[in-house]
């Protein structure tokens, strides 16, 4: 998010942008998050410019991309027991303070609720309740909001090279100054040598890794990486984001998200690999254990998948994970010897537009240009007008739902996708049903947003992220990215195998008894699909 | 001395194969069966070695086809795949080498011919092989509704004999219109038996299926193959088998357990409740043996760790966290002794295998446990 907000910045003040990612667009803890850019409601008691900023971006937000949002509601309950009716007034005049940030992002003012209430907003609410509180956030998809800022980069002349990985850092010998990288595509192996005056470091919970490919002291930017967990159920078990206490008393909670339900979070220190972050069958538990209290019925709901990410906090020996301040810094390296590298360390979904407007600042000055920020006025791609996904699908000859899915992810830019399947009918061919998407949209990602494997296409689109959990869709997306990229069929079956196998991988924790058994003959009936099943020949 | 008594558990490949060949060693049989298990998903390919044993199974089921050399099926991501044998409605590709095949293009949600023509164009073996796919567009539906049926009901449709010459009519035409030499459509070609021999007879060229997914035709006609063999009727219900060799109070000489693996039902993963602090970790029990036989260890829930992130269902390593350890064909509790009279076989025994070393497995099993 950090680096692509950047980009953006950078390229709509006129300065010249190559962007370097290792994995793909919202690999890291961008495209595992939430799904909300909550306004931080926690850190109005410990740090309320926190909650300031977040609201006031979250607003900006709205207004570059409006189609990417929409409401959640949340429903904070509060248990019977000692002190229950004072810790709800104490809640009450909380969200009472929240209210007055509410305006900057256009949210709806909290509500007191009594016990009635609230089971009767959800019935599936359990357990004794003094009463409780409902307050507003809007849900977002991050991997979008990434995407739109590297296309609109891209749109003013930046470079976007994903499956890019830095190899080293180039410094003059002499002053230490910053002069370019050595990197490596990874999905080609080519070698290239890029120079450039500054380099920002927004590499997320890898920016240690970052800085010591630049010879950099370990602490120069030190972040202590949060991993933070979520289950996806398959569908909405409940209209309403509703809060629970796990049993270290952190807060958790299920919120209805797009066509699904997503269950988080947890936070802990992780010490693992960066590239492959799991979920834990204990930390599944946990999740499952927090909310069951409150909502049982999620004990007989269908866990289709989860995914994990690891948030780069600032660092701070000492404090407990969730304490640690949100805020973001920018370093400048010039500190350290390194002239013209800067680093970005911490920041939130919420507020990413203004931790980008103030690293842009530091290179702009740097660089001596004048440029002021306009990232919060100018329209994100897709932004600039609303499309009516009625319309758009009796042009387009696809159903609503398809339609509506289309218009959300891709706002105007939906239009596009609408003349590509006038051109050829074919492409209205749904691929992937759950979400649902369609053939027009893949090959479109494929083409204008820097797709090339079906993990990519997944994050752009939700393909495989369903309730088939890919077995469906898969394959037909790697023989479609095969063709439009003109690579051989069989590495369009390994991508869609190896996408598989991830999502298999981490559906695993969470599986029910009834799903391993289904997963077990869904995997099987793949390989045999794909002919890798063993003694193929036989005697 | 009367006739050994043999309980088999499990009613597809393996144990069908076990039950059989107990008979003929002049067994009395029971077959206890809780439903369908990896045998009913079968895609139709028939893998593995097919060795005396597993021939003499076949010959007596009727359902599949082997030559001297392999066959060559088609699936519908677009591979050629390689195999001992078939389903006899699947299209062998190796008896169409140089020449032109037809795709069906037929409005069925979830086939699309043209992809399938093209993504079989650009395989490998079909550029060894210099097979050519195009689609062709097929009336196969008599009325727009049936593009509704599910697949297994579609394919039951073509075994009425109106049906089958209609199809052969419409078929037959296409054929000489579009000039090629075999025709590749769906798994559409009968749920109870194999109607494609009859079709290629009645058309001139081999006409045929791609292979099935689960819940489509090819595991149909397995399923009702095997049952039809068997002949006697089942004992449904799911059964637990004990030491002294009882299943459901009845004593037998010897109980083959053909359960299958993870995919057949053979092998379930138990969770607790996720409320409860303190819980026994995800782990993996075989449903047929009582916990008494099979008690959860700290080493079935490690070996139930490791299984599970890797997702390798398919693996051996599964078994021994099921409590399954077999040698040669006994079955070892986790007192580490072979418990006398109690058999493994197929899946149950080694693990996601193929169909060929099920038949085989089962062939042999049913013999040693009539001993």
């Amino acid at each position: 998010m950090n680096g692509t907000g950047v980009a953006r910045d950078a390229s709509l003040r006129g300065l010249k942008v190559a962007l370097f990612e290792r994995n793909d667009l919202a690999f890291g803890a961008s495209g595992n998050s939430s799904g909300m850019i909550h306004g931080g409601p926690r850190y109005l008691s410990y740090d309320p410019s926190v909650t300031h900023s977040s609201c006031l971006d979250s607003g900006y937000i709205q207004e570059i991309a409006p189609h990417l949002l929409f409401r959640i509601p949340f429903l904070f309950p509060v248990a019977e027991g000692r002190g229950a009716k004072v810790a709800l007034s104490l809640i009450d005049a909380f969200f009472e303070a929240y209210d007055q940030y509410q305006p900057l992002k256009r949210g709806k003012p909290h509500a007191r609720l009594t016990p009635d209430e609230l089971r009767r907003l959800e019935p599936g609410l359990q357990g004794e309740v003094v009463g409780g509180v409902t307050f507003d956030e809007w849900g977002i998809d991050g991997a979008r909001l990434v995407t739109l800022n590297a296309l609109d980069a891209a749109r003013n002349g930046a470079r976007i090279s994903v499956h890019t990985t830095v190899e080293r850092v180039l410094r003059r010998e002499d002053t230490g100054e910053v002069l370019g990288v050595d990197v490596r595509s990874r999905l080609t192996g080519k070698a290239e040598r890029v120079t450039c005056r500054a380099l920002v470091n927004a590499t997320g919970a890898w920016s240690s890794i970052t800085t010591d490919l630049a010879g950099l002291p370990a602490k120069s930017a030190p972040v202590r990486g949060g991993k933070g967990i979520h289950i996806v159920y398959d569908r909405r078990i409940t209209n309403y984001a509703v809060v629970a206490r796990a049993i270290d008393g952190r807060q958790v909670f299920i919120e209805p998200w797009e066509n699904m339900c997503i269950l988080g979070t947890t936070d802990d220190d992780y010490y693992g690999d960066l590239d492959d972050v799991c979920a834990t069958e204990d930390e599944v538990r946990y999740l499952e254990q927090a909310l069951a209290r409150v909502f049982p019925s999620i004990k007989d709901a269908r866990a289709i998948g989860t995914y994990a990410g690891v948030r780069p906090s600032l660092y701070a020996w000492g404090p407990i994970e969730d304490k640690l301040s949100r805020e973001h810094e920018v370093v400048d390296h010039e500190a350290h010897g390194a002239r013209g590298m800067f680093s970005m360390i911490g920041g939130k979904l919420a507020s990413y537009r203004l931790f980008a407007e103030e690293a842009t600042d530091v290179v702009a000055r740097f660089l001596g240009v004048q440029d002021p920020c306009t990232t919060h006025k100018k329209p994100l791609p897709g932004g600039e007008r609303e499309i009516d996904p009625f319309a758009l699908a009796d042009a387009a000859e696809v159903d609503a739902v398809t339609a509506r899915r289309l218009v959300y992810r891709h706002g105007a830019v939906a239009d596009e996708i609408r003349e590509r399947i006038a051109r050829d009918p074919t492409e209205a061919a749904v691929v992937c049903p759950c979400e649902p998407v369609t053939e027009a949209e893949i090959r479109h990602v494929v083409t204008h947003e820097h797709a090339h494997t079906v993990a990519d296409v997944s994050r752009r689109t939700r393909l495989g992220l369903g309730a088939c959990g890919g077995y469906r869709c898969a394959l037909r997306c790697g023989q479609i990215i095969a063709e439009e990229r003109e690579l051989p069929p069989k590495e369009g079956q390994r991508q869609a195998l190896s996408f598989l196998n991830e999502q298999s991988r981490r559906r695993a924790p969470a599986l029910s008894v009834i799903q391993a058994r289904q997963e077990a003959v869904a995997l099987a009936s793949v390989r045999s699909e794909l002919g890798l099943s063993r003694d193929e020949e036989g005697s | 001395m009367s006739a050994p008594r043999v309980a088999v558990i499990g009613a597809g490949v393996a144990g069908v194969a076990a039950a059989v060949s107990a008979r003929r060693q002049g067994a009395s049989v029971t077959v206890f069966a809780d439903g369908p298990g990896a045998s009913a998903m079968t895609s139709g390919a028939v893998s593995g070695p097919l060795d005396r044993d597993a021939a003499a199974f076949s010959d007596l089921l009727g359902l599949w086809r082997f030559d001297e050399a392999p066959r060559v099926v088609a699936t519908r991501a677009g591979v050629l795949r390689r195999v001992r044998g078939a389903d006899a409605s699947l299209l062998d590709l190796s008896r169409l080498v140089g020449r032109r095949v037809g795709v069906a293009v037929v409005p069925r949600p979830g086939w699309d011919g043209r992809a399938v023509a093209r993504a079989l164009g650009s395989d490998a073996m079909a550029k060894e092989l210099g097979v050519t796919f195009v689609p062709v567009e097929v009336e196969l539906l008599h009325d727009a509704a049936e593009a509704r049926y599910p697949e297994s009901d579609f394919a039951a449709l073509v075994e009425a004999g109106a049906r089958l010459s209609w199809t052969v009519d419409r078929v037959r035409s296409v054929v000489t219109k579009e000039g090629v030499d075999g025709l590749l459509i769906g798994p559409w070609l009968g749920a109870k038996e194999p109607v494609a021999e009859r079709l290629s007879e009645a058309v001139g060229v081999p006409v045929g299926e791609v292979t099935s997914l689960p819940g489509e035709a090819a595991g149909r006609r397995l399923d009702r193959s095997l049952q039809r063999l068997l002949g006697d009727p089942l004992r449904r219900g799911a059964v637990r088998v004990s030491t002294d060799l009882t299943v459901q109070g009845e004593r037998f000489d010897a109980i083959v357990l053909a359960t299958g693996g993870v995919a057949g039902g053979g092998i379930e993963l138990v969770r607790s409740d996720p409320t409860l602090v303190g819980g026994a970790p995800p782990h993996l029990v075989a449903t047929a043996l009582p916990s008494a036989l099979v008690a959860w260890s700290a080493d079935s829930a490690a070996q139930t760790a490791t299984a599970l992130p890797s997702l390798a269902w398919r693996d051996g390593a599964v078994l021994p966290a099921a409590g399954i350890v077999t040698e040669k064909l006994g079955v070892l509790t986790t007192a580490r002794a072979p418990t006398k009279g109690l058999f493994a076989a197929g899946d149950a025994r080694f693990g996601a295998g193929t169909l060929l070393a099920a038949a085989s497995d089962g062939f042999r099993a049913g013999r040693l446990a009539s001993a």
